[in-house]
């Protein structure tokens, strides 16, 4: 199987994207196989095909994006690669897939690597980011084409977003959560709970308005509308973001988190060592602590 | 004149009129809750345990702080109320030469009926739904609610802008609409009420006046 090498996105022109592609060198028949260009509005999908399956093309021009004039909308293009006698196929890059974005450089690299560290391992704790769907299939149970709004809340089918689904896959992830104030605002129509704060998270997944965030104590937020995103040569390299506690009988809280029983039994949202003193060898479980520290052996 | 005879103190035996407003505000209330008892689950329906209601029906400030954040919320909210001086001195006599006055107007007030909830639609859907009943329910609410009248400009609002019931969500997660009904209630003092000449003496007294 041959290997897609350099993905690129280009373009000076807001009605379409170029995608470019390499092959890595190899030996095998390069008519042998087929390119297809797939897209996706999250990174980790889902991806659709855009093209037909093309032959010793290393290009396209996505011209579908007429209109689509969002600063913030992403989208993703990866190639997917299929032998065309036995079908097999493979995709490029292997996860995620690749928007029009600066290419970070070693320094941004290293920044953004030293921030995920710090927010993993000291200060940060493990959460769920469910990025907000932003197209796809309207919601017929709620969405009024006519209007173009919502009629209703708490909707099933589409969790309030108008988009059938809700949210794309979630994305573990660690980031750090600052306490907010407990406010109780005493509003002529009853009590409200109100609650907003700052998340700080590292350059991945890149937050959007209206992402859902979930903790390991099923606290849920919503990711508010301005978002600090600071870059390296406009390379992510970490993120601050205003969040809004999601009331409790919001349909957002009806999104399920799929972990397994073992896994939420033993969840631990900061790492273990956290919670064991190294230097107390009567620890109680020292084995699995220093397995956290340097590894398992495999 | 047996009643000025009464032996027992003022204070004692005097009772103060009833709040009309009060009482037309629980009028209200109480419709309002039975018009969303019938509706079918799922469909906003009002239940007096308020962890099972689908909407939450209450006067203005209520006591429930443990119950906070459910939406939708249906709340009233007196207006202000005022003499409408519909005679020169609020004084009806029944008779030339008899004591027996009554003092009598009509209370211009309003009810305004907020409604809140997540979508700004579902705010005005069930505001709009309020809106349509009352002109069918108005001699029951007048029953009721010992009221003389409902007005006919009857207002609807537009909704509120985003954030400024919650700030800090990205989506407007709490949208209101209030309706503005007007009406009016009859209050009446008649000199023959128990105790009436009691109190008036023992204020005019305690004024200095004879």
């Amino acid at each position: 199987m041959i290997e897609v090498a350099d993905i690129r996105i280009r373009s000076f022109d807001v009605d379409y994207l170029d995608i470019y592609w390499d092959i890595a060198p190899c030996f095998e028949d390069l008519g042998n196989y087929e390119f297809i260009v797939e897209r996706s509005d999250n990174e980790t999908g889902p991806y659709r095909a855009l093209t037909v399956p093309m032959i010793n093309r290393f290009h396209f021009r996505d011209t579908t994006l007429r209109g689509r004039h969002s600063y913030y909308a992403k989208i993703y293009y990866r190639i997917r690669v299929q032998h065309r006698e036995s079908g097999d196929s493979s995709v490029w890059p292997e996860t995620g897939g690749v928007k029009l974005a600066a290419l970070p450089d070693l320094m941004a690299l290293e920044m953004a690597r030293i921030n995920n560290l710090k927010l993993k391992e000291f200060m940060g704790r493990k959460m769920w980011v469910y990025p907000r769907r932003a197209g796809g299939q309207r919601c017929n149970t709620c969405y009024d084409r006519v209007t173009g709004r919502k009629v209703r809340s708490s909707c099933s089918v589409c969790f309030d977003t108008t988009w059938v689904g809700g949210f794309y896959a979630p994305v573990e992830s660690y980031g750090m959560i600052v306490s907010p104030n407990e406010t109780v605002v005493h509003s002529g129509f009853g009590d409200m709970e109100v609650e907003n704060t700052t998340l700080l998270m590292g350059n991945y997944p890149e937050l959007s308005e209206g992402d859902l965030i979930v903790e390991a104590e099923n606290i849920r937020w919503r990711v508010g509308s301005t978002i600090s995103k600071v870059t390296k040569g406009r390379a992510l390299i970490r993120q601050q973001a205003p969040i809004h506690r999601i009331p409790k009988g919001d349909a957002e809280y009806t999104v399920p988190l799929n972990l397994s029983e073992a896994e939420v039994k033993d969840l631990l949202a900061s790492p273990e060592r956290n919670y064991t003193n190294p230097h107390n060898l009567e620890g109680d479980d020292i084995a699995s602590a220093l397995k956290n520290v340097f590894g398992s052996e495999s | 004149m047996s009643k000025e005879l009464d032996p027992n103190p003022p204070h004692v035996s005097f009772e103060l009129p009833d709040d009309r407003l009060y009482i037309a505000t629980r009028a209200w209330l109480i419709w309002l809750q039975g018009l969303f008892k019938t509706r079918p689950k799922g469909e906003y329906r009002w239940d007096k345990n308020i962890d099972e209601t689908e909407v939450v029906i209450t006067d203005q400030l209520p006591n429930v702080a443990e119950r906070a954040n459910k939406r939708p919320i249906i709340s009233t909210s007196r207006g202000q109320a005022s003499y409408m001086g519909t005679s020169i001195n609020q004084t009806m006599m029944p008779g030339w030469g008899t004591p027996n006055a009554t003092y009598s107007d009509l209370l211009a007030c309003s009810m305004s009926i907020n409604i809140v909830a997540r979508e700004g639609l579902e705010a005005q859907k069930l505001a709009y739904l309020i809106f349509r009943m009352i002109p069918v329910f108005k001699e029951s609410i007048l029953r009721l609610g010992r009221m003389h009248a409902i007005g006919n400009n009857i207002s609807l609002t537009q909704e509120s802008v985003p954030g400024q019931i919650v700030p800090g969500s990205s989506t407007p997660e709490w949208k209101m609409v209030q309706l503005i009904v007007p009406f009016f209630v009859q209050d009446t003092i008649e000199v023959t009420e128990r105790d009436f000449y009691n109190i008036v003496q023992a204020v005019n007294l305690h004024m200095g006046l004879e």
